[in-house]
C-alpha cells in the first residue's frame, strides 16, 4: 500500500539522494516527491509517497531516514493526521472548451486558453485529482502535470 | 600551530587529525592527495603513515585499528581508482558498524563533473556504504568537516565516514582554527535512556522467564558493556550466547557462555535459543545467519530488544520489548529490577545439550591427518588463549570462533555482516598499529590470503609483530562444502592453486613455516613467538573436513547438520593430497 512520508531535511547537496536511496535500494518505486524550503532558514520539507509498502514496514522508513545526518526530522502521516493537498494542470483540447463551464469551482481553475489549448489548474487531494481525470474521461486531455503531494 | 596562522588546506587536514588524536594514518598517495602528501612531511613526527600496497588495505588496516582499540581508524587515499579501491573496506566497516574515516583526493573542483583524469564520483558511489559522506567545496570548511566526521564516525552506532576533497580545496589557504564543538545533528542526537515502563517491562519479562538466554552482539563490545553483562547474567542467573562479532564481549570460559550461535555455533545454544521462553536480545541484529528461517526463530520465546539503532528494533524479529538506548546504561538499569532466581532445570537441560555436543566433538579424537580444527586449536593453545587473532572468512573463521577461547573483548576481529575474503590480513596489519603490546595472529585461508597477499610487503616495511598463519585445504573451503552438501559434491571452481607460501614468505623477506601435523604446527608456533617483524606459518590440512554443526540456510536453527559419528575413520582413510614439499 502506499504511505506518505514527511521528512525536514537539511537544504544542502545530495541530501535528497540519500533519502531517496533508503527506498531504491529496497526496490521501492517513488511515487510523488516534493521538495522545498520551509519556514526555518536553511531547511527543506519533503513530502514522499512511496508504493508497496505494507503497515508493519511502515515504521521501519521513519527510523531509517531519521538514521540520517542531514535529517532533522521524518514521519510517516496519514491522510487523518495530516492535511495534504496536490496541484494538477490539465492542458484539453481547445474543442472541449464547452464541457468545461460546467466543471469550474473553486479548487478546478481555467488558467489561460492559447493556440488552441486550456489550461485547468485543479486543486485537491491526491483522490481528488484522480477522481477528476476519472469523471472527466470524455475530455481530450493533451497533457498533465501533478505537482506530487504536500502534507502538514 | 597558532590559531592565527594562515596554512594550506592540506596542512589543515594534518592540524585536524592531530587534534583528533591521530597517530597512525592508512594510505596511498597519487595525483588528487599530492598537496597532503607533501605537507605529511612536515608532520611525519607526530603522525605514522603506514604505506599500503592497495587502497583496499588502507580501509581494512584502519578498520582493524578500530575494532582492536575502538578509536577511529584513518585511511587516505587518491581521487578516481584510489577511492574506487576503498569501496569493499567501507562496506565491511559499514556492515560491521566499524568507525573509520576515510579521506580521499579529488580532481579540482573547477574540473569536477567533466569526467576530468582520475576523477570519479566518490560521495555518490559510497553514499550506501557510508553512515555519512562529505564533499568539501571550501578550503574554510575542512576543520570543521574533520571534527563533525570523526563524531559521526564515533557516535550512535558507528560507521564509515568518506572526506573527499578536491585537489584545488587542498591548495587554498586560510586561518587554521579547529572547532571545539561539533555541529548540531538532530540525526545524531544521544540516544535516550530507557524509561522506566521500557525497564519495568522488561524486567518483569525477565523475573517471570523460567528459561531465558542473553543474546550478546557487537553492541556489547561497542557500547563497553562487558562489566555490566557479566553481572546482569550472573545476577539473573541468565545463559548467554553471543553472536559471531559479540565473541570476546562475555568471557569465553565464563560458566554461563553457551558459546556462540547461529549456523556455525555451538548446537547446545541453538538448542536454548529455540527452546527458551525469554531472549533479551543486547547490541545484535538478528541476521539471517543467527536466526535461521524467522518464521520457526525460537518460537515460544518472548523477546527484549535492546538496540542503539532504532531502525534495528522489529526490523527482523519482533520485539515485545524494544529498548532504544545505549547497552551499557539500559543494562545498568535493568539489573536494579531483576531477582535471583533458581533456574537449575533450565542449566540441567542445557548441559544435557553440551554433552551431546561433546560427543561427537572432532576435536577430542584423534585423527591420522592434520585437520583445520586442530590447526585452530594448536593456535590456542601456542598462544596461550591471549592473542588478538584476526580471522578472514571461509570455514577457518568459523572454526576459529568454534576452537579458539576468547575471554576478553576485541580479542577476536573478523568480517561478520559483509563477509569480506582478504580481510585478515590487511586489519591484522592495522589491530597491530592499535594493540602493539599484544600478540597479533592473522588466520586466513587460503582463498583469502591470496585476495590482499600483497599487504605482507606493509608488514615487512613496517616490521611489525604479526603472525600470519595460513590454513591451506587447497579449496575455497566454506563453498566447497555448501557444494558437497547441497549441490550434490560437483566442486565447480573450488580447488585452488597456491603459491609455496613458504618461497614467498622468503621473496618478501619474513620467515615462512610449514606444517603438516600437531606436533610440527606446535613447534613452528613456538619459533614464530620468539620471532620479531611478521612471521608466516603455512598449515597445510585434510582438504575434505567440514564444519560443523551447520544450520542450512533458510532451515530452523535447531535443524543443525551434525558431524556424522563416522566422520574419524573417514577422516583417517584420507590422506592428505598436497604433497609434502621440502
Amino acid at each position: 500500500m502506499k504511505q506518505t512520508y514527511i521528512a525536514l531535511v537539511e537544504n544542502s547537496p545530495g541530501v535528497l539522494n540519500r533519502v531517496v536511496n533508503n527506498f531504491r535500494r529496497r526496490s521501492i518505486n517513488v511515487e510523488s516527491l516534493s521538495v522545498a524550503p520551509c519556514e526555518k532558514k536553511g531547511v527543506s520539507r519533503i513530502t514522499l509517497v512511496a508504493n508497496n509498502i505494507n503497515d508493519e514496514r511502515k515504521n521501519l522508513f521513519v527510523h531509517v531516514l531519521n538514521n540520517l545526518v542531514n535529517v532533522i526530522e521524518a514521519n510517516v502521516v496519514s491522510e487523518n493526521s495530516h492535511t495534504t493537498r496536490e496541484i494538477m494542470i490539465v492542458k484539453i483540447d481547445l474543442k472541449d472548451e464547452d464541457k468545461i463551464d460546467g466543471i469550474l469551482n473553486e479548487n478546478i481553475r481555467k488558467l489561460k486558453s492559447k493556440n488552441s489549448k486550456i489550461l485547468l489548474e485543479i486543486i485537491g487531494s491526491s483522490k481528488n485529482l484522480d477522481d477528476f481525470l476519472k469523471e472527466n474521461s470524455d475530455l481530450t486531455i493533451l497533457e498533465i502535470v501533478r505537482s506530487g503531494k504536500v502534507a502538514i | 600551530m597558532p590559531n592565527d596562522k594562515i596554512i594550506t588546506g592540506a596542512e589543515i587536514i594534518w592540524e585536524s587529525l592531530i587534534k583528533e588524536g591521530v597517530d597512525v594514518i592508512f594510505g596511498y598517495p597519487g595525483g588528487a592527495i599530492l598537496p597532503a602528501y607533501d605537507a605529511l612531511t612536515k608532520y611525519s613526527d607526530k603522525i605514522h603513515h603506514v604505506l599500503v600496497r592497495h587502497e583496499q588495505g588502507a580501509t581494512h588496516m584502519a578498520d582493524g585499528y578500530a575494532r582492536a582499540n575502538g578509536k577511529v581508524g584513518v585511511a587516505m587515499a587518491t581521487s578516481g581508482p584510489g577511492a574506487t579501491n576503498m569501496v569493499t573496506g567501507l562496506a565491511t566497516a559499514m556492515l560491521d558498524s566499524s568507525p573509520i574515516v576515510c579521506i580521499t583526493g579529488q580532481v579540482p573542483l573547477s574540473v569536477i563533473g567533466t569526467d576530468a583524469f582520475q576523477e570519479i564520483d566518490v560521495t555518490g558511489i559510497t553514499l550506501p556504504i557510508t553512515k555519512h559522506s562529505y564533499l568539501v567545496t571550501d578550503v574554510n570548511e575542512i576543520a570543521e568537516t574533520i571534527k563533525n566526521g570523526f563524531h559521526i564516525a564515533r557516535s550512535g552506532r558507528p560507521g564509515p565516514v568518506v572526506i573527499d576533497i578536491p585537489k584545488d580545496i587542498q591548495n587554498a589557504k586560510t586561518t587554521f582554527k579547529y572547532p571545539k564543538k561539533v555541529k548540531f545533528f538532530p540525526g545524531l542526537l544521544p540516544s535516550k535512556a530507557a524509561s522506566t515502563s521500557e525497564i519495568n517491562e522488561a524486567s518483569e519479562l525477565i523475573n517471570n522467564s523460567k528459561k531465558p538466554v542473553i543474546l550478546a552482539g557487537h553492541g556489547v563490545l561497542l557500547s563497553g558493556a562487558t562489566k555490566e553483562l557479566i553481572r546482569f547474567a550472573e545476577k539473573g542467573k541468565i545463559p548467554v550466547s553471543p553472536t559471531l562479532l559479540g565473541i570476546g564481549g562475555f568471557p569465553g570460559n565464563h560458566i554461563l557462555n553457551m558459546g556462540w550461535m547461529g549456523m556455525h555455533g555451538n548446537a547446545s545454544a541453538n538448542n536454548a535459543i529455540q527452546n527458551a521462553d525469554l531472549l533479551i536480545a543486547c547490541g545484535m541484529r538478528f541476521d539471517d545467519r543467527v536466526t535461521g528461517k524467522l518464521e520457526t526463530y525460537s518460537p515460544n520465546s518472548k523477546k527484549i530488544h535492546i538496540d542503539i539503532d532504532s531502525s534495528e528494533l522489529n526490523k527482523n524479529v519482533k520485539a515485545d520489548v524494544g529498548i532504544h538506548g545505549d547497552l551499557k546504561s539500559v543494562i545498568q538499569e535493568l539489573v536494579k529490577k531483576i531477582g535471583n532466581f533458581d533456574r537449575s532445570s533450565w542449566f540441567n537441560q542445557i548441559q544435557k545439550w553440551q554433552s551431546e555436543v561433546e560427543n561427537i566433538e572432532i576435536i577430542n579424537k584423534s585423527t591420522k591427518v592434520y585437520i583445520a580444527a586442530q590447526a585452530i586449536k594448536n593456535i590456542w593453545e601456542g598462544t596461550e588463549g591471549n592473542a588478538v587473532v584476526v580471522s578472514d572468512v571461509g570455514q577457518h573463521q568459523m572454526l576459529e570462533a568454534q576452537y579458539y577461547e576468547h575471554n576478553e573483548p576485541r580479542t577476536l576481529i573478523t568480517s561478520g555482516g559483509l563477509g569480506t575474503m582478504g580481510f585478515a590480513l590487511p586489519a591484522g596489519i592495522g589491530a597491530y598499529f592499535a594493540q602493539k603490546d599484544k600478540e597479533i595472529w592473522v588466520v586466513v585461508g587460503d582463498g583469502g590470503i591470496q585476495m590482499t597477499l600483497m599487504e605482507l610487503a606493509t608488514a615487512v616495511q613496517e616490521n611489525i609483530n604479526i603472525n600470519i598463519a595460513i590454513i591451506n585445504n587447497g579449496y575455497l573451503g566454506m563453498v566447497r562444502q555448501w557444494q558437497q552438501l547441497f549441490y550434490d559434491s560437483r566442486y565447480s571452481e573450488t580447488p585452488i592453486y597456491s603459491p609455496d607460501y613458504v618461497k614467498l614468505a622468503e621473496a618478501y623477506r619474513l620467515p615462512g613455516h610449514r606444517v603438516f601435523s600437531e606436533k610440527e604446527a606446535l613447534m613452528a608456533i613456538k619459533e614464530v613467538r620468539k620471532a620479531k617483524g611478521p612471521s608466516l606459518i603455512e598449515f597445510v590440512v585434510d582438504q575434505h573436513d567440514m564444519v560443523y554443526p551447520m544450520v542450512p540456510a533458510g532451515a530452523n536453527l535447531d535443524a543443525m547438520i551434525r558431524r556424522p559419528e563416522s566422520k574419524k575413520d573417514e577422516i583417517d582413510e584420507k590422506s592428505i593430497t598436497l604433497e609434502k614439499q621440502s
